[in-house]
């Protein structure tokens, strides 16, 4: 297996630059300085898969062509009778625009100094706004923003210094990515849905069809044989037929006598005509031609008479099994009505399903459809949402860093006690559907942190940081001392100790205060309080800790914007963004790239969002 | 660092570097790294022992060969360190003068 490292591959490249001729690089090569490259820039974790794995996500390829047959095909139900996609549906069409305009913005910011592009092109203000969405979603971010109504020029500014952050590009195109996979292909069921119902109407109609022509043939059978009630023509017929049958019967059999007599004597007049002209063929046989003349005569009327007779008879034959078969076909109709019926019941029942079926699937459909789309809309909103998020922990991991350095160096058991409390007291663990939750993320309580910072700052200074400090004592020594009137002696003991509670106060406010900013906006009349009770010690804390902070404070104390003697002078959005400062500390702050310049831009010029 | 926190640290950078040599060999594509690397991350997390470890390579070369090497080396390293253990015992049999228990052990590791 060939193995080229870093330096190899990176020299290689610039063999290959300066001589292309040389042709040394395979774009596997390439890809593989990339991503070596990469997991550099990302820094090395624990985890060097994991590592790869980002860097794979990183340089990973946007694929505009799948991502424009995904929106192609995934917006847009509709289809024709032949189950062809219909695609001048004016709403599909303006809705596919409208995405592939999202997408083109979302692939654009997967670049670095994507905004840039887009502004210069007039587009930036699409993903600008989505960033904003996300931005102001957290009140600790929302709070770090310049007040749109008053200030949208540097709230502007501030939200394009975001979307620059590093990584940014390279979350937004995770997004992109994750959105624009091959299987997000939407599977068409609307289309089977769609069928199945086209079956489920044809059967119904078919059955309908077998009932209506049942329902038609019993009609003229019931009014055929209507014709055979009594005092109906048929029956009348019938009855008369019926009634002279004797006498019908009997005159065709005088009448068949008189045919079968009358032709025998005919037979035997022409026999005796034949034997005279035999004897003399100059015989007369006048009188014999007209006998058989006169006899031919009787006969045709007798021939007719039979016919007649058993005309009346077949036609009385005639009607009754006319009747007989009008009443079987009757019955059979009737009898097959409860089936048909049923029958179109079943089909009918079948219909409505296949067509709660298939609207299900359409709203099935809708709601995918939807969720796609909100997904694509979603792409740089989500991205900022989650470097919001991991700016965010990064600012809790610093401060509880630092707590915990204060627990592991103090050797008093309480004061460990004490520091282990603030660092956890003010998280709980997230509850499921939160749109960011992962296993094992915390989220602010609520409870807890109200609870102190309304102590904090709406009773006397010094009174409400005794009771918040006792508070936090109590809570730290209930694993240990479970008698509360021992805990509550220890805690005296404690609270007599002044180099402990000069040395604590202002940790304990800054956490506070700092827990506080997560789940809302300050007071100004709060931000006063703690700046003119805490403000010097946290300045002073801040400046040792931190030396970009210091050089952001030196910055602004030389643009005469900031003296920490001179608090009570200062506006209240000064003061409030002076105070994120000190609590987010330069790491936070710089993270969430409205850092040192765009910050001190602000505090000269923002009104802030004191609420 | 931890005894497995290094082992899994090391395991890591050559699963790396078997992977990084593919892709630049153009054996191993992007989609088949990520799901390469999808696959791993999560696994990796939940160990908690070398047998989890060696398993998890094992499965691992099981759906993707290219780190059969990886697998048979590892098994082969587990097995020098399972042999100097069992040397060890027998030497500290026969330092403690049970010779009759070294010699019986010795027997069982060669069966």
């Amino acid at each position: 297996m060939p193995s080229v490292d870093a330096l190899g591959s990176r020299e290689a490249l610039l063999k290959a630059a300066i001589r292309p001729e040389a042709k040394l690089v395979s774009e596997g090569q390439v890809h593989a300085v990339k991503l070596r490259e990469g997991m550099k820039k990302a820094g090395q974790s624990e985890s060097p898969v994991d590592d790869l794995d980002k860097s794979l996500e990183a340089t990973k390829p946007v694929n505009p062509d799948r991502a424009r047959k995904l929106i192609d095909r995934n917006v847009g139900t509709d289809v024709d009778a032949k189950g062809e996609r219909v695609w001048n549906k004016k709403a599909d069409r303006e809705a596919r625009k409208k995405l592939q305009g999202l997408e083109e913005v979302a692939r654009e910011m997967t670049e670095e100094g994507g905004i840039d592009k887009l502004i210069a092109a007039g587009k930036g203000d699409q993903a600008i706004e989505l960033a904003e969405i996300a931005l102001t979603a957290d009140p600790e971010m929302a709070a770090l923003l310049p007040d749109k109504a008053t200030d949208p020029v540097a709230r502007r500014d501030e939200i394009i210094a975001f979307l620059k952050q590093p990584g940014m590009a390279q979350k937004i195109k995770a997004e992109y990515n994750a959105r624009f996979k091959e299987d997000a292909k939407l599977a068409d069921e609307v289309s089977p849905a769609r069928e199945a119902l086209k079956k489920a109407q044809e059967a119904e109609r078919l059955n309908k069809e077998a009932l209506d022509k049942n329902k038609k043939d019993l009609g003229t059978t019931t009014a055929e044989l209507e014709q055979f009630d009594p005092g109906k023509t048929k029956a009348l017929k019938l009855d008369r037929l019926t009634a002279d049958l004797p006498t019908i019967e009997s005159n065709l059999e005088l009448s068949q006598y008189n045919l079968d007599t009358v032709s025998k004597q005919i037979d035997r007049l022409n026999l005796a005509r034949i034997n005279a002209i035999a004897k003399d063929p100059a015989a007369d046989v006048s009188t014999l031609d007209t006998e058989i003349t006169t006899k031919e005569a009787e006969r045709i009327k007798y021939a007719g008479e039979v016919k007649g007779y058993k005309a009346q008879i077949q036609e009385k034959l005639d009607l009754e099994t006319e009747k007989s078969n009008l009443e079987a076909t009757k019955k059979r109709l009737e009898d097959e009505v409860p089936t048909l019926e049923e029958q179109l019941r079943e089909a009918t029942a079948e219909r409505i399903t296949k067509k709660l079926e298939f609207d299900e699937k359409l709203d099935e459909r809708a709601d995918q459809e939807q969720a796609f789309a909100d997904n694509v809309r979603n792409v740089i909103t989500q991205a900022v949402a989650k470097q919001v998020r991991e700016n965010l922990t990064l600012g809790k991991k610093v401060q509880d860093e630092e707590l915990q350095k204060l627990e592991s160096e103090t050797v008093d058991q309480i004061e460990k006690a004490f520091y282990r409390t603030l660092r956890t007291r003010y998280e709980e663990p997230r509850k499921p559907g939160f749109v960011m939750s992962n296993k094992g993320e915390t989220q602010p309580n609520k409870v807890n942190i109200n609870q102190d910072y309304e102590d904090l700052v709406s009773l006397d200074p010094a009174k409400g940081s005794e009771v918040v400090m006792r508070r936090l004592l109590d809570e730290g020594l209930q694993a240990t001392v479970a008698d509360p009137a021992e805990r509550a002696r220890i805690i005296d003991e404690k609270m007599k100790d002044a180099v402990f509670v000069k040395n604590t106060t202002s940790t304990m406010v800054e956490t506070i205060a700092a827990a506080k900013l997560r789940i809302g906006k300050l007071k100004p009349a709060e931000v006063r309080t703690i700046m003119d009770t805490w403000g010097g010690d946290m300045l002073d804390k801040a400046r040792k800790k931190n030396t970009d902070l210091d050089a952001q404070l030196a910055k602004l104390t030389g643009e005469g914007v900031i003296d920490k003697t001179l608090f009570r002078k200062l506006s209240d959005s000064k003061l409030l963004r002076i105070l994120m400062l000190l609590l987010l500390g330069g790491v936070v702050v710089a993270g969430l790239g409205i850092a040192g310049p765009a910050l001190a831009g602000g505090i000269g010029s923002a009104a802030g969002r004191v609420a | 660092m931890d005894p497995l926190k290094e082992k899994k640290y090391q395991i890591e950078q050559e699963l790396v570097r078997i992977i990084l040599g593919e892709i630049e060999s153009e054996k191993l594509s992007f989609d088949q790294s990520k799901e390469i690397t999808e696959y791993s991350v999560p696994k990796l997390k939940s160990i908690t022992s070398e047998d989890d470890l060696l398993k998890f390579i094992t499965e691992l070369s099981t759906k993707w060969p290219l780190f059969t090497p990886l697998v048979t080396f590892e098994q082969g390293k587990a097995k020098e360190e399972q042999k100097d253990v069992v040397t060890d015992n027998i030497m500290d049999l026969v330092d403690s003068g049970n010779i009759n228990e070294a010699v019986d052990l010795a027997k069982t590791a060669n069966e």
